[in-house]
């Protein structure tokens, strides 16, 4: 038995460390061994009513579409206004229910989740472009920018899943870095696709503030002074 | 595919007990409600022969084989028909309890080396309670192990049916009618702290001789609950001069067995909290001084007076026809407010007492200690559970919090007072 020199209480065989003030146990006699007095493992309950509210809420969004879509063919055949409702539902659904069931059942959920918002927000667009107007801006603005928003979407998602212990500040140059990407992006599609309008570079405006916010978010999260300034003055 | 499932007509099912009701009011991710109390034995737990003694011992516990069923107006408990499951131990104990979980039990047996121990849902009992089922449960183990151990004290006879009067409620039964008493219900001071993250726990455990603690409390005239009680209002009161200037009341709230005062035998819910309140701001106490308060306080008010007075003012909510009327969703909203409100922000700490484990003298030679420990709460107050067997006495120090100044102090005055102690945990 070895006492905490600190503390002046008797100590468990297998502890290192004393419980109540974390000075090492140093007894060469007898080195700390045996099993602990507690098992290591740490077991997290699972929250299972999370997938259960998903579920209800599933139900709950695919009622109105069950209901719309035969109304909307018995009664009012020719007009296609049970379409909206669907597809807003469905938009509804994937952008804030689906992650609550895909949850650990996938491996890369991040990106699949990602993946199924750009899919859906892209045939969103479709069916409004679709029904209510003409030309062919779907497919030389709207796809191109949800595809820009995607891709950079999946960098970002990379970049912290890589860089789990980054700061906070780090990753928000990172995050703002991708803002002026995709500002840069939308400029150059407009600048391709309708060459004839006369913009006003509101997404150049955003590019320039973002870009340099980020520059200067990059090389202050390596500055120690500078971190230890904010960390002082905007503690909470 | 279900069996033995006997017809809903002849399933037995039953009223929550008046303590019990608010519990699953207010059963939250971070406030478990739960008691867990362990029997360290001499050998290595069989975990067969575990599972087998739980399915022996349950029948005789008709409040344990329960599961908790939401009524319109209130919860009730019915007959559970499945199997209880047993599960080796973790490392964070207490964890919260969801009733679909476990097989439908509101209580957990875990396993670990030599050591059993049970967890159960305050609605079910007591820590008295607690402890006669794990008590039945070791005997019955240690019977299956080809031990011959008999009944008596806190081990119960399996041939005998249940009776009738370890099923009542024992509140209603001797509430006063007509009396009762304010609830405390003004803020007190709460050790500032830094949280552990989510489901986890830090237990700290201190054995120590009785006859030593006994002898150092008796040096001052006090029982060993109001020593230790003394103990942490000091401890509390050193704390907050610290850490701030505005000083307010320290308040420990100490659960009594109101069972030897009502000469009751049940095996459900039975103890209310006293609470005993220090308030810096009317001077310097020196620790003489707090012993002394602390146990005139406990003395004046630890009688069956007060005890009916305050079974009857949490009884009169039960009976109260307005009240009754009230869909259960709301009666758990109100209470769920009312525990957010008040309940821990009205005492700092809390010491509960079991006080010694009878178990028959055959049965003493197996058995090595025993640990109680209450569920921790949400805010920064020790919950401590304090049990003896044979001439040890385990203090379990139980909270969500980082820090260990309060149990570092705790321990440490003991030792300064010549109580040498022991410590255990499982934050290594």
């Amino acid at each position: 038995m070895s006492y905490c020199v600190n503390c002046g209480v008797e100590l468990d065989d297998s502890a290192k460390t004393c419980a109540l003030c974390g000075t090492p146990v140093l007894n060469p006699n007898k080195p700390a061994a045996g099993e602990t007095p507690y098992p290591e493992k740490i077991v997290i309950p699972q929250n299972k009513l999370q997938r259960y509210r998903a579920t209800v809420a599933t139900l709950v969004m695919l009622l109105p579409i069950l209901v719309c879509i035969p109304i909307n063919y018995f009664i009012t055949p020719g007009l296609y206004w049970s379409v909206y409702v669907a597809s807003t539902l469905i938009l509804l659904w994937i952008f804030f229910v689906a992650p609550f069931l895909l949850r650990r059942t996938l491996p890369h959920t991040p990106y699949i989740s990602l993946t199924l918002d750009g899919v859906i927000t892209a045939a969103y667009i479709y069916v409004m472009y679709h029904y209510n107007s003409s030309g062919t801006w779907f497919y030389r603005i709207a796809l191109p920018m949800v595809a820009a928003f995607v891709v950079l979407g999946y960098i970002l998602i990379f970049f912290c899943q890589k860089n789990k212990n980054a700061s906070l500040i780090r990753k928000a140059a990172f995050a703002l870095a991708m803002v002026a990407l995709y500002a840069a992006a939308t400029e150059f599609i407009f600048l391709i696709s309708m060459p004839n309008l006369i913009a006003d570079c509101v997404a150049l405006t955003v590019f320039f503030t973002t870009a340099v916010l980020a520059i200067f978010l990059r090389f202050a999260s390596e500055n120690k002074q500078f971190r230890a300034w904010v960390s002082r003055k905007f503690f909470l | 595919m279900k069996k033995n499932q006997e017809r809903l007509s002849d399933r037995a099912w039953f009223r929550l007990d008046n303590a019990a009701l608010i519990f699953p009011g207010q059963n939250t991710e971070q406030w478990s409600n739960i008691i867990r109390i362990s029997v360290d034995l001499t050998e290595p737990i069989e975990p067969a022969l575990l599972q087998q003694a739980v399915k022996d011992i349950l029948p005789r516990f008709p409040t344990m084989d329960v599961q908790l069923k939401n009524g319109f107006f209130w919860y009730y408990f019915e007959k559970n028909d499945n199997e209880p499951l047993i599960s080796p131990d973790r490392n964070n104990p207490c964890v919260r309890i969801k009733y679909h979980e476990n097989n439908r039990f509101l209580f957990r047996v875990f396993y670990y080396r030599s050591r059993i121990a049970l967890e159960a849902f305050h609605a079910l009992t007591d820590g008295y309670g607690c402890a006669v089922f794990l008590n039945t449960l070791a005997a019955q183990y240690l019977r299956l192990q080809g031990k011959t151990i008999g009944c008596g004290g806190m081990v119960l006879n399996l041939a005998e049916p249940p009776k009738k009067e370890e099923l009542e409620d024992s509140f209603v039964k001797n509430a006063t009618p007509g009396a009762t008493l304010p609830r405390g219900t003004h803020k007190v001071y709460h050790k500032i702290g830094e949280k552990l993250p989510a489901h986890t726990t830090h237990i700290i455990t201190g054995t120590m001789p009785v006859d030593r603690v006994k002898e150092r409390a008796a040096a001052r005239g006090a029982t060993v609950t109001e020593y230790f009680t003394a103990v942490l209002l000091r401890i509390y009161i050193d704390f907050q001069k610290q850490e701030s200037r505005r000083q307010k009341e320290v308040v420990i709230q100490v659960p009594v067995n109101g069972r030897k005062a009502f000469g009751s035998q049940t095996l459900r819910n039975m103890s209310v909290c006293y609470t005993v309140g220090i308030d810096p701001n009317l001077g310097e106490y020196t620790f003489e001084e707090l012993v002394r308060q602390t146990s005139l306080w406990l003395r004046y008010v630890n009688n069956a007076k007060t005890l009916g007075a305050m079974f009857n003012s949490n009884v009169q909510l039960q009976t109260s026809p307005m009240l009754r009327a009230i869909p259960l969703a709301v009666k758990n909203l109100a209470v769920n407010l009312s525990f957010h409100f008040t309940a821990e922000k009205t005492n700092t700490a809390l010491f509960t007492n079991l006080g010694v484990i009878q178990i028959p003298e055959e049965m003493k030679p197996f058995v090595k200690n025993y640990i109680f420990m209450p569920s921790p709460g949400r805010l920064n107050g020790g919950r401590l559970g304090a049990v003896s067997f044979d001439n040890t006495l385990t203090i379990c120090f139980a909270d969500m919090y980082r820090q260990t100044d309060v149990e570092r102090e705790f321990f440490r005055f003991l030792i300064r007072d010549g109580i040498p102690v022991k410590i255990i945990s499982n934050f290594t």
